[in-house]
């Protein structure tokens, strides 16, 4: 019946022009995970990008994947979430508070998925289109009481031996970091990380010829501009698989397309579709290393919605849509969660998005999960 | 007569717009630790509704004026 459904799937697909991932890979063990979040993406945001790109009936590349699930958002103290509560949730299995960092809401650190999967000896990776000390790269790697601790969350990042760090944020290692500030404590830890056996990168062409086992790429002092000598979100998932599946135990790597969200809270729809078009390509680069591999899984969800989306009928054609905006803010709403390659089937149903890192963490046979300590 | 800015948590959006009248004490959204409300500190129109998303913040800019009241 799968094999049906898939092969429907892929005709949809020719004939509408738009891509999809082919759901075959098949196999009995998962020794790698690719966590794909778009931040605010809701399925109102997918569903406008893959109406503009190829119309009412195309499917984006995430919208091919075999197994589709929804999960819920909200924070231990708040019906609608921010980012860093999310994070929290969505790496360590625990509910925290809106605005703390991979801490439980009595102070205590929660164990990421990150961590432990490092601790299991697998290479990770963090990847990001904003500063990689924003809340939702730092949830998977950090633990502190706001998510504003931007300092505190670099040296924690860097202290975790996290072998890839892709993003902006430059400004949090450095003290001087021309117009946009610096530390406010002097320190310079890219050089800290580069005595620590880190390779150090700034732009694209750097990134195409970093070979290390550990690389810190920060391409902007605050958040990416997307424009060169950046590389862009797609280019960074690409060079970051590749890094990381050098490692034979495996890897985890969380890739985040953070600026969607801040598009949806401008409620700027022609930004927020071309940043979810931007994330799909980004994956389709984790699905042609997962077809490859036949063993790792990529799972593609979201920290929240942004924006309250909703797409109504047009005025003067009914086979088209206008985009209403209910809200600058966070929306409560569900977000979908999209997974393909082996074991991809535990992320279907409705679940919490505490429930999203536990099976992950059962997908890598990590024990102990989720873990709190002092 | 001026122009003020205001700082507003990003999360749970602003709750004002563009061309918006306030009044002293109107309430624009909730501060970047979200444990109180930020107010209009003057009367006046809003000028600029800016997202500033490395800082997850709005900035809200108000035009100080003098609201002609009713009955007046």
């Amino acid at each position: 019946m799968r094999n049906v459904l898939v092969t429907l799937l892929v005709v949809i697909v020719i004939l509408t022009g738009c891509r999809a991932a082919s759901p075959s890979v098949e196999s009995s063990d998962t020794t790698s995970v690719i966590l794909c979040i778009g931040d605010g993406m809701g399925a109102a945001q997918v569903a406008a990008a893959r109406i503009t790109a190829g119309g009412l009936d195309c499917k984006l590349v995430m919208e091919g994947m075999p197994y589709v699930g929804l999960m819920r958002t909200h924070s231990a103290d708040s019906a609608v979430t921010d980012s860093a509560a999310a994070a929290t949730g969505l790496a360590s299995g625990i509910k925290t508070n809106n605005g703390m960092i991979g801490i439980t809401p009595d102070g205590k650190k929660c164990v990421t998925v990150l961590e432990a999967a490092r601790d299991k000896s697998m290479a990770t990776g963090l990847v990001c289109t904003c500063g990689i000390t924003h809340a939702t790269p730092a949830g998977f790697a950090a633990h502190v009481r706001h998510r504003k601790m931007e300092e505190t969350i670099a040296e924690q990042l860097l202290e975790n031996r996290v072998n890839v760090l892709f993003g902006g944020g430059r400004k949090f290692f450095l003290s001087d970091c021309g117009d946009t500030g610096g530390r406010k404590d002097g320190r310079n830890l890219i050089d800290a990380a580069v005595k620590n056996g880190y390779e150090y990168i700034e732009d694209a062409q750097q990134l195409r010829s970093a070979d290390g086992r550990y690389v810190l790429g920060l391409f902007e002092c605050g958040p990416l501009t997307g424009q060169p000598p950046e590389p862009n979100l797609v280019e960074l998932t690409a060079k970051a698989i590749e890094i990381l599946s050098r490692h034979s135990r495996g890897f985890f790597l969380m890739v985040e397309a953070s600026q969607i969200d801040w598009d949806c809270h401008a409620n700027n729809i022609d930004g927020c579709i071309e940043k979810v078009l931007v994330f799909d390509k980004a994956i389709q680069k984790a699905v042609d290393f997962a077809l490859a591999d036949r063993h790792t899984v990529v799972i593609v969800t979201a920290d929240h919605e942004t924006g309250g989306l909703t797409l109504q009928t047009a005025e003067n054609n009914k086979l088209d849509v206008a985009f209403k905006w209910s809200t600058k803010g966070h929306s409560g709403a569900s977000v979908p969660v999209y997974a393909f390659g082996p074991g991809a089937q535990i992320f279907s149903g409705v679940y919490d998005n505490t429930e999203l890192a536990k099976r992950i963490a059962g997908l890598l046979g990590i024990k102990e999960f989720p873990k709190v300590t002092e | 007569m001026g122009t003020i800015s205001l700082n507003v948590d990003g999360s749970f959006g602003v709750s004002v717009k563009v061309g918006d009248v306030v009044e002293t004490g109107t309430q624009i959204g909730l501060s970047s630790d979200r444990t109180e409300p930020v107010t209009s500190p003057v009367a006046g129109e809003v000028m600029e509704v800016k997202f500033c998303g490395q800082e997850h913040k709005f900035v809200v800019v108000i035009e100080e004026k003098k609201l002609q009241k009713c009955g007046n």
